[in-house]
Formats: structure tokens, sequence, C-alpha cells
């Protein structure tokens, strides 16, 4: 044990641990402030997606098959709602592009901007799932050459997901909602105050504000803080992202709500969420992008 | 004959273990994905570690010195940390520390089977306790350490483990021909 323990060995060691910190410090507040990822880092990214895409489709094929045999049972008593709702189809499509229109027409009439209607989707799948506890961080097969950007929110066919935090040529890297902990990485959010009409202008005294601070894995919860509003919330409320700050659209489906913790004079403080989208099983997904006519503003 | 059969020996180790020691890096993320579902159960976290079950082969059957092992661990370690994490150095410094740490024990136990999962235990226990020691310089995790060693830490130990125990046998079969 003397041996092991000699005076070289110790200098080692204390060099290791400090080239260790070092590294992951620097490099975690590297990248948190920079909006590009560098050179080398996008090409090394790029080549691994490459493989991975190919290594990654055996596994999908067997994925896709116990899915569909598992959807093989459903099909028949899915096929007889569809049908009915098939019909329905034709009269909605006409519904919203009038709506649209007309929608279109408001905003000019009101110089509204940045809503979600303002946004095109880019489709894309997720190719790996980093084998982390620590960072729920996911890869799709989208970069900037389909142009994804840093910080667009990422949905799937539920709801919120996460956000881009990286981005390669032809992959990039989703933050889940679920693992964001630094304040400039979170969302905001609003919903309907109790008793109190429809409406979803997030600057409305009735709206309560606030931003998703944090995710309990074992119920499978997001939490709300820093809310502006003293207003009670009722259990079931839908939560929408609310725009401000700008990054973000309005009216992307967060979850619903499950609880709120007040304190002793009844005042919410903080309000538990249960996500829409299960964060655990994510295939597909919709990167949410400012369309052309949006960045020319 | 005989100069065919040494090249075959030096050079095929030399190729094939640095492309398994990949594949295997990449088979974590993949899994992790397309078995998430299974993964996740009932709020626990499993996380498949397929590198570092094939890092304590490549030690176990003494295979390390058939190529530039900690060279590779190092390269594959930086691919991992760039390619699924926000910074540099847990991946790496985890997977350089827990193979070294395999390493030293194995090569102090007897040289008995079981004694070989105590390596391993010993292996993916190191591994897991740095990374959340290396997470807490930058972040705050979702979960505290309780919460970690219960729900994530003893399932993926486990799990890991029994995966190390499935394929010994075809591991140590494949050693034999890799390095006959």
């Amino acid at each position: 044990m003397k041996k092991f323990f000699s005076g070289k060995k110790i200098i080692i060691i204390f060099a290791t641990v400090f080239v260790a910190i070092g590294l992951i410090i620097g490099s975690s507040f590297f990248y948190n402030r920079s909006n590009s990822v560098p050179f080398i880092q996008r090409f090394e990214n790029d080549v691994v997606s490459f493989f991975s895409k190919g290594v990654s489709s055996p596994a999908a094929i067997i994925n896709k098959s116990t899915d569909s045999l598992g959807q093989l049972f459903q099909t028949y008593r899915q096929n007889q709602k569809i049908q009915s709702k098939i019909d329905q189809l034709a009269q909605q499509k006409i519904e919203i592009n009038n709506l649209l229109k007309e929608n279109q027409e408001l905003k000019k009439n009101l110089e509204l901007k940045g809503t979600l209607t303002d946004y095109q989707t880019v489709d894309a799948v997720v190719i790996q799932r980093a084998p982390t506890f620590w960072q729920s961080v996911l890869v799709i097969n989208k970069g900037s050459n389909d142009g994804v950007k840093k910080n667009a929110p990422v949905m799937s066919n539920k709801g919120l997901i996460g956000k881009v935090v990286q981005v390669s040529n032809i992959s990039s890297k989703v933050l889940l909602i679920s693992n964001i902990s630094l304040s400039e990485d979170r969302f905001s959010v609003s919903m309907q105050a109790e008793n109190q009409p429809v409406n979803s202008d997030p600057n409305d005294p009735k709206m309560v504000n606030g931003v998703i601070s944090g995710y309990d894995v074992k119920t499978n919860t997001l939490y709300m803080d820093e809310l502006t509003s003293d207003e009670s919330v009722a259990k079931g409320t839908i939560v929408q992202t609310s725009g401000l700050g700008g990054i973000i659209p309005k009216g992307i489906y967060v979850g619903t709500v499950k609880s709120v913790k007040e304190n002793s004079s009844g005042v919410a403080k903080r309000i538990y969420i249960t996500p829409s989208a299960n964060l655990d099983s994510v295939e597909n997904v919709l990167v949410v992008i400012k369309s052309g006519k949006m960045e020319n503003k | 004959m005989y100069q065919s059969n040494y090249h075959r020996r030096v050079f095929v180790p030399k190729l094939v273990l640095p492309i398994l020691l990949f594949l295997s890096f990449l088979l974590d993320g993949i899994n992790n994905e397309f078995f998430s579902s299974v993964l996740n159960l009932f709020g626990f976290q499993i996380l498949p570690n397929l590198f570092l079950v094939f890092i304590f082969y490549i030690l176990r059957f003494r295979l390390k010195k058939e190529f530039n092992f900690y060279i590779w661990i190092l390269i594959i370690g930086i691919i991992f940390d760039l390619y699924f994490s926000l910074s540099i150095g847990i991946y790496l410094f985890s997977y350089l520390i827990s193979a070294f740490i395999m390493e030293f024990i194995d090569k102090k136990l007897e040289n008995k089977i079981y004694n070989s999962w105590i390596t391993a235990i010993v292996g993916l226990t190191s591994f897991y306790l740095f990374a959340y020691f290396g997470i807490l310089l930058i972040s705050h995790p979702n979960q505290t350490f309780v919460q970690y060693f219960i729900f994530t830490f003893i399932p993926t130990i486990l799990f890991n483990t029994v995966l190390t125990y499935i394929f010994y046998k075809p591991a140590l079969a494949f050693s034999y021909w890799l390095v006959p």
C-alpha cells in the first residue's frame, strides 16, 4: 500500500483531479455561452450520426415490428372510429382555412407577431438517447442543413418535450424539459386562473405565468415556480408556453395541472404539472423553427 | 504460413477491438432510445453500459496488451462526451478511472469466476459514482443522491452485471478466436 501511494503517483492523481475538474467546469461554461458548436465537434457529431443511423436501423426494425404487432390488435377498433371522423374532416378543413385567413387578417390589424402560426415545423427522428442519468439528451437526425437552430422548441405529437441545445450539420441535441436546470434554459409557461373567462394573453393579470423549474422523476411531474399571479388554479387546467422572452412561441401544449402546493395564506407557490408527452418514449419529433417570413421581420 | 499467422495475431485484434469498442458506444445510445420504455419502468431508470461491459471483458480476458487500450478509451471517452453530453470530461474520466480500478482489482484478486463479478461490480459502481460527483460540479441533478441510488444506481448495476454474466461465455470464446 505504501508503495502504491508513492510521491510521484500522488502528484499524478492530484494533477488528474485538477485537470478533470477544470475541463468539466470549463467546457460546461463554454457550451452554456456558445451559440454554435466548434468545427471539430460538428464534424465528429456528423460522422458519429452517420454511423449511428446505420447501426440503429436493425434496432428500429425490431422496435417497429414489436410495435406493429401490438398495434394490429387495436387496428380494427380504431378503424371504426376513424371512419366516422373522416366524414367530419372535410367540413373541418374548410373551417380551418377560413379561420387561418381570418387569423392572418386579425394579426395584421393588431400587429401581433410571434405566435405559433408564424412558425414552421421540421420532422425529425430520434436516433440516440444519451445513456446518462444527469442529462436527458436526445440526438435527432436533423441539423442546421434542415434549418434547425439552437433553442428551438421540440414537440412530440402530444406536446412540448424540450429544446435544441446543440446543432451540427445533420444532427442536433435536444435537452428534455425534464432536465432543464439552468435558469436560461427554463420555459415560460402560462395557464388560465380558476373561474376566469378564456383568454390566452400572457400579459393579462388573470393568467398565471411562471417558469418550469424542475422535474420529479419518481412521479413524472414538472413543477412551475416564479408565479406572477396570486390567482388560484384548478386541477386539470391546460398549461401552455407563454411566449414571454420571445424565443419560444406561445401556445405549445405542455401538460395539465396535477396539484398546487400553497402556503398558509392560500397563495399558490408551486404548481405541479403532468407533462402531456411521455418523455421516456419519444421516437418522432417536430422541431419548431421560425418561418422565413418571421426571420425577415 | 508462420508469418501470415503472426500478422493475423498482431493486426486483427488491433483492428477489431477498437471497432467493437466504438460499436458498443453506439449501441449504448441506440439501446437507450429504442428500448427506453422497457428500461424506464415503474420510475426506475436503467442505463445500459455496454462500453464498460466490453472494457471489463478486455481486462478480464487479458486483451489489453493487444492494442492501445487506454488511448482508445481516451478517444471514445471524448467522443462520448462530445456526442452525448453538454460538457467534456465526465464520461472521459469516469471511464478511464473505472478501467484503471478494474485492472487494479483484477490483478489483485485470485483468478476465479466469482472474483470477476466483484471486478465488474466495482467497475460499474466506480463509474456511476464518479459520474454523479462529476455532474455535481456543473449542474443540479434532478434526483437526490438517495433517489439516484435507489432508482438508477442499483437497477443499472444489476442490469449491467447480469448482461456481463450472460455474454461472459460468448465473449470468452470470441477472445480465444481473436487471440489464438
